[in-house]
């Protein structure tokens, strides 16, 4: 992709997860492409070192822990606030995720809550903030990240898988909900990437299943770059028309 | 981890009876052992116990004792 594809000059995005993974390489890419990023995530070391990686002046480092995201205080106007800042947002991108592997007999309430709190409800709260804040830019866009356990059944992934494929669902029913406000919703279902997480399924999987993983796509693992640059294109212009979308980023994994 | 601690938490996992999981106990003459239960087993490790045990190592198991070294290994 060569440099001229994005224009994202003077624009303000929004990245969760931005410490690590698809966050991090997002977030990186954003700024050559122009933007301020205002980085979010749990470790503010790992946020600087994002951070430190980004092209431009202008980007904010905000720690911040989803799970303690409450539905009275609006997130995007309390960061302004904290931060003595006056911009509008562009746009967001909602990498923040919780990948855990759980047998059914290990599931309680508990593990419900945590797993949709991050994966799921994030997600519509940071959108009905967006759409409510006078601080952020109508038209907009959100995109979120979902992932191939949404479309395909996998073993010990039942909660993860379901809170992902009801993420799917939120991304086309708050499309339409949003479109009379232009603001555009869309999602990745990203096939395995090596990111933090990935690398804790290959700790996980004997050799030979890992290898079984690696072939059920037939393009290959991915790379953080290769879904980077799939977010750029539902943030940017040239994705004006396209709402509601779960974009399948996957190497051909879910094509099989 | 104490040895008693781990038989009962094995039993539990492999939904055996507590009597039946020794140390020296075969996993070829489990039931329930299979890749499924090899992945139950890192879950649960990692959970209750914080340790982080490789797929690799536990399917080249043989028998329970096997896999009590290697969460003491991991200690």
């Amino acid at each position: 992709m060569n440099k001229e594809t994005f224009n994202f000059s003077g624009k303000y995005f929004l990245v969760t997860g931005a410490s690590s993974g698809f966050g991090k390489t997002t977030s990186i890419l954003l700024s050559k492409y122009g933007a301020k990023v205002i980085l979010v995530g749990r470790s503010e070391e790992k946020l600087k070192e994002t951070f430190n990686n980004l092209t431009g002046e202008g980007h904010i480092v905000y720690p911040y822990d989803l799970e303690n995201l409450n539905d009275k205080d609006n997130f995007f106007d309390e960061i302004l606030k904290k931060n003595k800042k006056n911009f509008k947002f562009s746009g967001v991108v909602h990498c923040a995720g919780l990948h855990e592997f759980t047998p059914l007999k290990f599931i309680n309430l508990n593990k419900l809550n945590k797993i949709f709190k991050i994966n799921l409800f994030s997600s519509i709260l940071l959108t009905k903030f967006y759409s409510f804040s006078e601080n952020c830019s109508k038209p907009g866009s959100i995109v979120f990240l979902s992932s191939v356990a949404s479309e395909s059944g996998n073993v010990l992934l039942s909660i993860y898988g379901s809170a992902k494929a009801a993420l799917n669902s939120v991304t086309k029913s708050l499309a339409l909900e949003l479109a009379d406000k232009k603001i555009r919703i869309n999602s990745i279902i990203s096939g395995h990437v090596e990111t933090e997480t990935g690398l804790k399924v290959k700790r996980m999987l004997p050799e030979k299943n890992y290898k079984n993983l690696e072939n059920e796509h037939p393009l290959g693992f991915g790379k953080t770059e290769d879904i980077a640059n799939a977010i750029l294109y539902l943030l940017g212009d040239n994705s004006n028309w396209v709402t509601g979308t779960s974009l399948v980023v996957d190497g051909g994994f879910l094509s099989r | 981890m104490d040895e008693n601690l781990f038989l009962k938490k094995v039993a539990e996992i492999l939904s055996e009876n507590e009597k039946d999981i020794k140390l020296e106990t075969n996993l070829d003459t489990i039931e329930n052992w299979d890749s499924m239960t090899i992945l139950e087993f890192i879950v649960f490790f990692e959970n209750e116990f914080n340790l982080e045990i490789k797929g690799e190592d536990l399917s080249v198991c043989v028998t329970i004792g096997d896999i009590h070294k290697l969460t003491k290994k991991k200690k």
